[in-house]
């Protein structure tokens, strides 16, 4: 059932066996997979069915440079507002819906980390991919894909090296997880769905074990409280440390924040475009390197660091994505050039992210100056794939880092408050000398790879000396309430409860307890579907009927 | 004949020794270049894989500037190559296009590469192209 909570009346007590704070991919995962042991659940989503400005206006926050380096070489900002969305579903109604599981080298890497150990391993985590891929409409979870056969003698003309390996990543379609499941949850009579409801505070009860209640406000200005037995937080891996540290009546750190760690280890995945390859053979087939089908899912093979290679001191992870860059018509390459297709390109992105284009009218007014511009540009475009491909001129070549925790990177609260008195965060992230070498080791080790193949030479973009104008965020906020075992290392154990409190859970991407090499959203899924099963175990006693691939 | 003029045959002669054993030395290793080496025509081949002389003359130039090598220590490799050695022996384009690409790989696979403006490029594709600065 879902509820608007501007209807209900001020000051009501909801009552819930668990509720659940936000519905993006872990919350809506984590309800559908409840409501099917457990009566009463309670969702909370701050946003309603569509994206509302002011809803989105709480994401506000700053976001700092990397301190340590000199002020012209900035990480082009990720404004928080912008990489992250706040209504029914979450972050994945523009999510792009790559899909990768973890390997085993994702749960322990990085060598000269101290903080480098999950609780978990890549054995606990498999049974469940099988689910998650059905979440994630991305067809049937098989180990190893079948497509990696396919692709190898493909992918061993490109590249003759024994420090690359290839994974498997599916596109979604990608599944809007607040569009799909929406009619599962408003048909059911087991879990209610409050709508525009924001959680400003977590009550404690007097001995300090346990969540009480919640504290529910709406922007209308309705007040009302939420007890359960059981409470998960899933509002994301910056917002779940924000309302921690937020909550500071009981324990003036903020709650699960003995230690100091909430907040702390925030991790991404650094990219750069690395390079240029330019084949020997203009019109080689990359086939699935680039994109090839499962069945009916679009599946991409993509080169990644050996486990050797990511686990060596100083090393890390990174997966390699290849783009084939083709000739073009000059008269298409000058009019998507041209300022008019540049308005209306920007135009479309900010429709496709459900943005009121910024400069709406003043973009509009340079499509019309030009129209004939768009129109060849767009009618090329549309009609590219009747036509046979021009030659390949190059192989643009993208890496995706991952990155271990470091402390100093962190979500942290500023002296600035939300509308409830909440105060915002303030994102520092770094990225280490390490991260950055990296990136620059495996591009010189992949264009060594591909000259040793023969296939052709590579260009780099990036040199050894650490600049940060190179490097771009991914929207992947990870880490800030890592699992571990040790409460003096992490925020979560490994069945994601928080230390110290009996009924307080976390979901999502804050409980990595390292940075993998691939995509979050499909292990935030299993990881969710993984904590389902561990409380139903935890509140009927029965044992997990796992389901394996 | 004087004490002094003793000395001086002795001297000379010991001159004439060491000369005609450095002059036997010398015959010696030239005569190994020779038979080993590539002459101008040789030189020619291997440098005609640059269509362009003066962009290869710009690679040559920042990788020797780079120190990655000289151009006497770039000939000598070349010239110990034997698959290449026997391919410009052959005088076929196609075999020393295929020989010098096969070192290229095996540099790249050892490690032995340089990265000149950008570009990760083999040691023997850069020695190649150092050939054009030599004339």
């Amino acid at each position: 059932m879902l509820i608007d909570s501007q209807q209900l009346a001020q000051d009501a007590e909801i009552r819930g066996s668990v509720a659940i704070i936000g519905a993006g991919a872990a919350g809506i995962v984590l309800a559908t997979e409840l409501i099917r042991h457990f009566r009463d659940v309670v969702v909370l989503e701050s946003g309603g069915l569509e994206y509302e400005q002011a809803t989105q206006d709480l994401y506000r926050g700053t976001n700092l440079i990397d301190i340590e380096t000199p002020t012209d070489f900035r990480i082009p900002k990720l404004p928080l507002e912008v990489s992250r969305l706040r209504f029914f579903g979450g972050t994945t109604n523009h999510w792009n819906g790559v899909c990768s599981p973890f390997d085993a080298v994702d749960f322990k890497h990085a060598a000269d980390s101290p903080f480098n150990e999950w609780p978990i391993q890549l054995s606990d985590l498999l049974p469940y991919y099988a689910r998650a891929y059905r979440y994630c409409e991305i067809g049937a979870y098989e180990s190893p894909p079948a497509i990696i056969g396919k692709a190898e003698p493909i992918a061993r003309q490109i590249l003759d090296s024994p420090d690359f390996e290839l994974a498997e990543f599916r596109h979604s379609p990608p599944t809007r997880f607040g569009e799909l499941y929406r009619s599962d949850l408003a048909s059911s009579e087991r879990v209610k769905v409050y709508l525009h409801a924001n959680v400003t505070d977590l009550s404690v009860s007097s001995d300090g074990r346990k969540i009480s209640s919640l504290e529910v406000r709406t922007l209308s200005g309705r007040g009302f409280s939420v007890a359960a037995k059981l409470f998960i937080l899933c509002c994301g891996g910056i917002e779940n440390a924000r309302i921690l540290l937020n909550c500071t009546r009981h324990f003036p750190a903020g709650i699960g924040n003995k230690h100091d760690l909430v907040g702390r280890c925030f991790m991404n995945n650094p990219q750069a475009s690395v390079g240029t390859i330019v084949p020997r053979i203009s019109d080689f087939d990359l086939g699935p390197v680039v994109l090839g089908k499962d069945g009916p899912t679009p599946v991409t093979v993509a080169f990644k660091n050996s486990a050797r290679v990511a686990t060596l001191p100083g090393r890390r992870g990174a997966s390699i994505f290849l783009n084939p860059i083709f000739e073009q018509d000059s008269a298409v390459a000058q009019a998507r050039n041209t300022p008019s297709f540049e308005a209306v390109r920007s135009m479309f992105q900010d429709l496709k992210h459900r943005h009121i284009p910024v400069n709406f009218s003043k973009k509009v007014h340079t499509v019309l100056e030009d129209p004939a511009s768009v129109a060849k540009a767009i009618y090329s475009r549309v009609t590219e794939v009747f036509r046979s491909k021009k030659p390949m001129k190059g192989i643009w070549v993208r890496i995706e880092g991952a990155q271990p925790p470091n402390p100093a990177s962190r979500v942290m609260l500023n002296n600035d408050v939300d509308v409830f008195g909440m105060k915002r965060v303030t994102l520092d992230w770094r990225i280490s000398d390490e991260d950055y070498a990296n990136l620059y080791q495996t591009s010189e080790a992949f264009a060594r790879g591909v000259g040793a193949a023969g296939f052709g030479r590579m260009n780099l973009e990036i040199s050894e000396h650490k600049d940060l104008s190179k490097i771009t965020g991914t929207g992947h906020h990870l880490g800030t309430t890592r699992m571990h075992n040790d409460p003096r290392q992490g925020v979560v154990d490994q069945n994601c409860k928080v230390h110290d409190l009996d009924n307080l859970f976390i979901a999502g991407s804050s409980v990595f307890t390292t940075g993998p090499r691939v995509n979050p959203t499909l292990n935030i899924v299993a990881l969710a579907i993984r904590l389902a099963d561990h409380l139903r175990t935890k509140v009927t006693g029965n044992v997990s009927t796992r389901e394996t691939a | 004949m004087t004490k002094w003029t003793r000395r001086s045959l002795i001297l000379g002669a010991a001159l004439v020794a060491v000369s005609a054993v450095a002059f036997d030395g010398r015959k010696r290793g030239f005569s190994r270049l020779l038979q080993h080496g590539f002459d101008e025509g040789d030189l020619a081949l291997l440098k005609a894989l640059y269509p362009n002389s003066a962009a290869a003359r710009s690679l040559a130039w920042q990788y020797l500037q780079g120190g990655g090598s000289n151009t006497s220590s770039s000939l000598l490799r070349l010239q110990e190559q034997k698959s290449i050695a026997s391919a410009v022996r052959s005088g076929s384009m196609a075999e020393i296009a295929a020989s010098v690409e096969r070192a290229c790989r095996e540099d790249f696979r050892n490690g032995r590469c340089y990265c000149v403006n950008g570009w990760i490029l083999a040691e023997t594709e850069l020695d190649v192209a150092a050939l054009h600065l030599l004339t």
